[in-house]
């Protein structure tokens, strides 16, 4: 293989795995500590799309400057979603969450159809999607190799969000009782933390992380009411293969889903390149179970049993 | 407990008079009724609106003419986001509507689904825009298609290429690298298809062939083959969405040639909105954008320019999207052509009717003839005089370049 194209899809695989990770950094936190499969995510993901399309359209708003207002107003209506359609489920099965999000998701994406159409809407930012050419480099030997402004920004940011979101709940007090109501909900709340308020701070976090990757992906990519669907089903295979609930995991995974995908529509085509990762999952979870970096099965068994008593 | 019994009998007993009076209501009025089954709603709900809005246009015209034969057109309006819908709409709308007529679908996928139910009920259906070869391929005697199909449309992207783009850079027709792109839908499978049917026919040269699924957010791997493969013309048969990163993506991988898509992707009014004045020169074959007046009788000129203003009138300003043309020419083509001779709204007649029309090019509506091949013929139903053309953006409008009979611009923007 010419080592130009080899390099150019190992960073086209990179850029894209980016994409993916910072969409997913949300889901997974959302699940490992609330344990609710939310599956209106990418609707959220849709909704910052367009609040970002429409800073652009309206006030011609640099969609990178938006997410300062993004961030406010999507983080509202996390917390809004939480009263209105999250808190009332908390302590019921599983199978009624599913109904309440998967119903939330198709009333989101139709009430969007409603007010703002099926036009299928996108920005021209030039400074973010003319690539920089590097090279050739003549000594290597390689060609020109082509990065994408947008696609970089995307992925240097899905790296510093997962690095400070990490380091957050590492250290940080908020972050430590976070942890603690994850690891053990009962626990937690006989040692007097608000369970109510963490799960509404970490609903509200999980929405701002998919919503500043909506913001920040927008100069890339179309946005549509039909858009979440898109990058839905992605994020949850990159969740799942990171381990169910880990940040780091989830930015891992993103990227080896990236990589394989770019690789595999290269060499197999591009039609079969989603058996190709599936293919990948698969192999992962038979090897571990609960995921990259989810936690031991023992582990998990222990969780599962807190949470159903 | 006899009380509860009591009211609810009155209830029962109330319904059944309503549901009575509505059936009389309707059947007493001079209307006739005619189902319609578009995706109103969802991913396709885009082309389907505007679709829709060409059959409107082309009802209040007619109904404000007085009717056909006295008898005002009423719409019966089904909502079908996905193949299953649309069966079940179909059904709706022969059973509970008593519909013996339907305008649809916009989309192949949904096209092939409501077809079976309006087939197997003997209902006349009449197809406006799927374009997929599949949906006259099936020798069934009710479904008739007034627009071109894909065979239709991918031959003339070839010969247009072989034709007119080889000469303007300079090489033989057998000597264009050629590339051919779609998705892996009903629409794109069957384009392409046809596409390689015609290249085959003409001995030309395919440097490679690349299938994708229109849902795909990256198409990263695909750019780079097709770059090295190093075609001088890509053909796309592609939606949308995906045509917009196909072409974000061949930028950001300097992947440079011509590229012909067609008018359900490279062609939307959304794709010169997602590249402004990159967008020049992209080229879309299928639904020719613009009529050219200049052919037309007088009284279908007239016709033309009135639905080109009514759309104008109610979409702030907007030319019609091809969308809503084939739309129009579906339902004026019912209207005025096949309704008047069949008299009636049963299905065998309308049949006959629409059977035994010949109508030269250029005389029937748009630049288009009609004329439906008959039930042994290949293509059964299929409008044989129906044609697409080729567009391209010239700085923000879609141009009709090709074929020359028809076209109202010249092809540009050739290095």
């Amino acid at each position: 293989m010419d080592p130009t194209v080899f390099v150019q899809l190992l960073i086209s695989g990179i850029l894209l795995g980016g994409v993916y990770a910072l969409a997913s950094i949300g889901l997974t936190l959302i699940f490992g500590v609330m344990k609710i499969v939310n599956f209106a995510h990418g609707e959220f993901f849709m909704i910052s799309m367009y609040l970002t399309f429409w800073l652009f359209h309206y006030f011609h708003m640099d969609p990178y400057l938006s997410t300062l207002i993004l961030v406010p107003v999507i983080f509202l209506i996390g917390i809004i979603t939480y009263y209105l359609f999250i808190k009332p489920t908390l302590g019921s099965s599983a199978l009624c969450q599913i109904f309440i999000t998967v119903g939330l998701s198709t009333i989101i994406q139709n009430t969007v159809l409603l007010f703002w159409s099926a036009d299928f809407r996108s920005i021209s930012l030039n400074y973010a999607t003319d690539s920089i050419i590097f090279g050739p480099f003549p000594s290597l030997p390689l060609g020109e190799i082509m990065v994408n402004p947008a696609r970089l920004i995307a992925f240097v940011s899905a790296i510093f969000l997962s690095i400070g979101f990490y380091l957050f709940l590492k250290f940080s007090y908020t972050g430590k009782i976070i942890r603690a109501t994850s690891q053990d909900r009962s626990a937690a709340l006989l040692m007097g933390i608000n369970i109510d308020k963490i799960y509404k701070l970490t609903f509200a976090i999980g929405i701002v992380l998919v919503g500043l990757a909506g913001g920040l992906v927008l100069p890339i990519y179309t946005v549509h009411p039909f858009v979440g669907f898109d990058f839905v089903l992605v994020m949850f295979v990159v969740v799942v293969l990171g381990g169910m609930g880990s940040v780091v995991g989830a930015v891992m995974s993103g990227l080896i889903i990236g990589i394989v995908e770019v690789f595999s529509s290269y060499w197999i085509g591009q039609e079969s390149k989603q058996a190709i990762y599936f293919l990948v999952f698969i192999a992962v979870l038979v090897v571990r179970p609960s995921g990259l970096f989810g936690l031991k099965e023992e582990e998990e068994l222990e969780h599962i049993e807190t949470i159903d008593s | 407990m006899k009380k509860g019994l009591i009211s609810k009998c009155l209830v029962i007993f109330l319904l059944f008079t309503l549901f009575l009076i509505g059936n009389v209501a309707y059947g007493q009025e001079n209307v006739w009724r005619i189902g319609t089954i578009l995706p109103l709603t969802g991913p396709l709900a885009k082309n389907g609106i505007k679709n829709f809005d060409g059959v409107k246009i082309a009802t209040e015209m007619v109904n404000e003419e007085g009717g056909i034969l006295g008898k005002k057109i009423v719409l019966v309006s089904a909502d079908a986001p996905d193949p299953q819908a649309a069966a079940s709409e179909a059904n709706r709308l022969i059973t509970n509507e008593k519909v013996t007529a339907i305008i649809g679908t916009q989309a192949s996928s949904l096209s092939m689904a409501a077809t079976v139910v309006a087939e197997k009920a003997k209902v006349f259906y009449l197809e406006n825009e799927g374009i997929s070869g599949l949906i006259t391929s099936r020798g069934f005697k009710y479904t008739f298609r007034t627009t071109f199909d894909s065979d239709m449309m991918a031959y003339q992207m070839i010969d247009f290429a072989a034709e007119v783009i080889a000469p303007k850079i300079g090489k033989k027709a057998k000597d264009l690298r050629l590339a051919i792109v779609h998705e892996d839908g009903g629409f794109g499978t069957s384009t392409g298809k046809g596409l390689i049917d015609r290249v085959k026919a003409l001995g030309l040269n395919v440097v490679a062939t690349e299938i994708y699924s229109a849902k795909s957010v990256d198409l990263s791997g695909m750019v780079m083959k097709l770059k090295q493969a190093k075609p001088d013309i890509v053909l796309a048969a592609q939606y949308i969405n995906d045509s917009i990163l196909f072409h974000r993506q061949t930028k950001e991988l300097q992947l440079k040639t011509i590229v012909i898509g067609t008018t359900a992707g490279q062609g939307n009014p959304d794709f010169v909105q997602a590249f402004g004045k990159d967008s020049n020169g992209v080229m879309a074959g299928g639904i020719p954008s613009e009529i050219s007046v200049e052919r037309l009788t007088a009284q279908q000129k007239k016709d033309a320019n009135e639905f080109v203003k009514r759309y104008k009138d109610t979409h702030s300003g907007e030319y019609p999207n091809p969308t809503s043309f084939v739309g129009f020419a579906g339902a004026w083509i019912l209207y005025k052509f096949i309704l008047p001779k069949a008299g009636s709204l049963d299905p065998e007649k309308l049949r006959e009717a629409a059977l035994s029309l010949d109508i030269p090019r250029g005389k029937g509506v748009l630049n288009w003839g009609i004329k439906f091949a008959k039930p042994e013929e290949k293509n059964a139903g299929q409008n044989v005089y129906a044609s697409a053309g080729i567009n391209q953006w010239q700085d923000g409008n879609l141009k009709l370049i090709y074929p020359k009979e028809i076209a109202t611009a010249d092809p540009k923007f050739f290095k």
